[in-house]
């Protein structure tokens, strides 16, 4: 099993590399260049002034160089300066994840509480109108852009009951009521569009293993059902549950740009959407290479979490 | 092999005469009402797209500055934004942009999926690993997040955003034609083209790509609804196809501060985005049930 998780974990580092490639060389296609777009937000083309920027955001040499001097700077925990704010962007990362990091973890853990019991539910009374209805529901939700139903809460919530998210951003350690009213809305709204695809996986999932000969003996042995769909139906349903939801991760990133953009809220997904209108580049890179690296590292979580709840999983 | 049971429903369903097909076809509504109904809606939004200027009761930049911000009435069914466009004709002059974005993302991503998935399922070994790591990589990036940034640097305009998003969601599902590949290729009368001589090229069009195709098809089809809610999401944040043709996630974002006058604003363009999500979904879902016997009545 060691040698699994090393194996596995050799495979991250080419995937990694790969990702700041993807990330430096789509920064080089920009039109133009990146200086001329720079200089030309400020008004100035001044010659000296365009050489002491090449030198400050290291443009200067071969691209391979560039790339290599880059890739040490990241490896030294260096993502270059913002060119609006002149902060590190290592900074402005470190201020905006955690307020990401507590919306996507709410969205997964909503969507994981209410799509594992409605998915079982749902398979335990196949096609009842319980059954229906799950499955009428979760098939919606995976149809409604989550941008869309943070519009209707928004609006409706107003237009019915003058209902407004608190506008002023209040981080969780400072002010957990406050900070709860501002992030539940969109939690609910991102993990109710999760839990669909969860739902779905869950419900045949155990559809399946409920028609396995074990699950008929355990009911035969006069087992309560409970105990029959807890622990030996549910347990043998999870992992590709398991690897659907590690999966998700990267949906929920993706989602909570939109969720932070409607809902006022300064995590990453807002920081990348004004550093983009800005062309601010070194910080677009930084969200867009540690968003990546995110996804990388919770599949590598999710694959090893696989072989130590399943020890038939072995490297293939 | 779910791959091969597909291919076999696909095989009898192409050789049977074509009034043999028609039947199957009302078969299939009659057995999958939700799905034939997906189906009826994605033809009409097509339709739809195609005759825009003659069902349109408005052009989609005509402002009437008196008629600003109404709810819906006899003159403007969907109502009217803040420039007193009329609502309901911009969503259907939006439906353009959502037809051709997606026959374009769609097809492109299409080959670009059998491309990569028949090449690196058939030739495996050193090929498929060095493909397949490709792939892992541009995987890592969350879809949304890799869509803006190459947007950001590559444009907006109507081909750019067709080659991301058809570029993000055909190596993406690459691998799912990969798998169907796999299946096909120790299959006997292509180890026998083999054995006659036939080169690479010759068996991966005639001999695997035939039998994949059905694979592709379902695919595609669950890629179509993505494509939506991915270029709708996309215009909300101001990075879609530029103004003045409306798109129906524009049409939200425009109207995002004006919505608490007129709260219908914040309705029917995402309405229509449901809907005709929900319609390919479905669709989609009966037709791999259709194409799948093994599937019938699991999900």
């Amino acid at each position: 099993m060691q040698k699994y998780i090393l194996r596995r974990a050799a495979l991250l580092l080419p995937t990694l590399i790969g990702i700041t490639l993807v990330v430096f060389l789509a920064v080089r296609f920009l039109p133009g260049d990146v200086i001329d777009q720079m200089t030309g937000e400020r008004g100035s083309a001044n010659p000296e002034m365009r050489r002491q920027l090449e030198e400050r955001y290291s443009l200067t040499g071969s691209v391979g160089r560039q790339y290599v001097e880059w890739l040490s700077d990241i490896a030294a925990g260096d993502l270059g300066t913002s060119i609006t704010t002149n902060r590190p962007v290592t900074t402005d990362l470190r201020q905006r994840l955690p307020i990401t990091f507590q919306l996507g973890t709410m969205a997964l853990l909503i969507s994981i509480l209410v799509a594992i019991p409605v998915g079982i539910l749902s398979a335990v009374t196949q096609d009842s109108v319980w059954d229906f209805l799950a499955r009428s529901l979760s098939i919606g939700f995976l149809a409604v852009p989550s941008f869309w139903m943070g519009l209707l809460v928004l609006t409706y919530g107003f237009v019915w009951f003058g209902w407004v998210p608190p506008l002023n951003y209040r981080d969780l350690w400072e002010d957990p009521a406050q900070n709860f009213q501002i992030m539940i809305a969109p939690a609910l709204i991102l993990g109710a569009g999760l839990s669909g695809t969860v739902m779905r996986m869950t419900r045949s999932m155990m559809l399946e293993v409920l028609r396995h000969d074990f699950t008929r003996t355990a009911r035969a042995k006069g087992l309560s059902p409970r105990v029959v769909i807890i622990r030996h139906a549910l347990r043998n349903a999870i992992l590709p549950v398991m690897t659907i939801v590690g999966l998700q991760v990267s949906v929920v990133v993706g989602g909570t740009v939109v969720l932070e953009q409607l809902f006022s809220i300064p995590g990453l997904g807002s920081l990348l959407l004004t550093a983009i209108n800005t062309r601010d580049y070194p910080v677009v890179q930084g969200i867009v290479l540690l968003s990546a690296v995110v996804v990388v590292l919770s599949n590598f979580a999710v694959d090893i979490a696989y072989t130590l709840v399943d020890p038939r999983v072995r490297y293939a | 092999m779910a791959v091969n049971s597909v291919t076999a429903g696909a095989a009898e369903f192409v050789g049977t005469p074509l009034p043999g097909r028609l039947s199957r076809v009302l078969r299939f509504a009659r057995r999958k009402p939700v799905a034939a109904f997906g189906g009826l809606v994605v033809i009409l939004l097509v339709v739809l797209a195609l005759i825009a200027p003659m069902v349109a009761p408005y052009a989609y930049d005509e402002p009437r500055v008196l008629d600003r911000l109404q709810g819906p009435s006899g003159a403007h069914w969907f109502g009217t934004d803040h420039q007193g466009r009329d609502v309901l004709s911009r969503i259907i002059y939006g439906s353009q942009v959502t037809v051709i974005l997606c026959f374009g993302a769609v097809g492109l991503s299409t080959l670009v999926s059998t491309a990569i998935g028949t090449i690196s399922g058939y030739f495996g070994g050193i090929t498929d690993t060095v493909i397949q790591r490709f792939v892992d990589i541009w995987q890592a990036f969350p879809g949304l997040i890799f869509i803006i940034f190459m947007v950001s640097v590559f444009g907006s305009d109507r081909w750019s955003l067709i080659v991301v998003l058809g570029l993000l969601f055909g190596v993406g599902s690459s691998r799912v034609v990969r798998s169907a590949t796999l299946a096909v290729r120790r299959l006997a009368y292509v180890e026998a083209a083999q054995a006659l001589g036939a080169s690479h090229p010759r068996i991966l069009m005639a001999h695997i790509l035939p039998n994949v195709v059905p694979v592709v098809i379902v695919t595609a089809s669950v890629q179509v609804g993505a494509v939506i809610l991915a270029e709708s999401s996309l215009s909300y944040l101001g990075f879609g196809t530029p103004p003045p043709f409306p798109t129906w996630g524009r049409m939200l974002q425009e109207s995002r501060q004006f919505m608490q006058r007129n709260p219908t604003l914040a309705v029917f363009p995402g309405a229509a985005i449901a809907l005709v999500v929900y319609s390919v979904n479905m669709f989609g879902d009966g037709l791999r049930d259709a194409l799948d016997p093994r599937l019938r009545g699991t999900r």
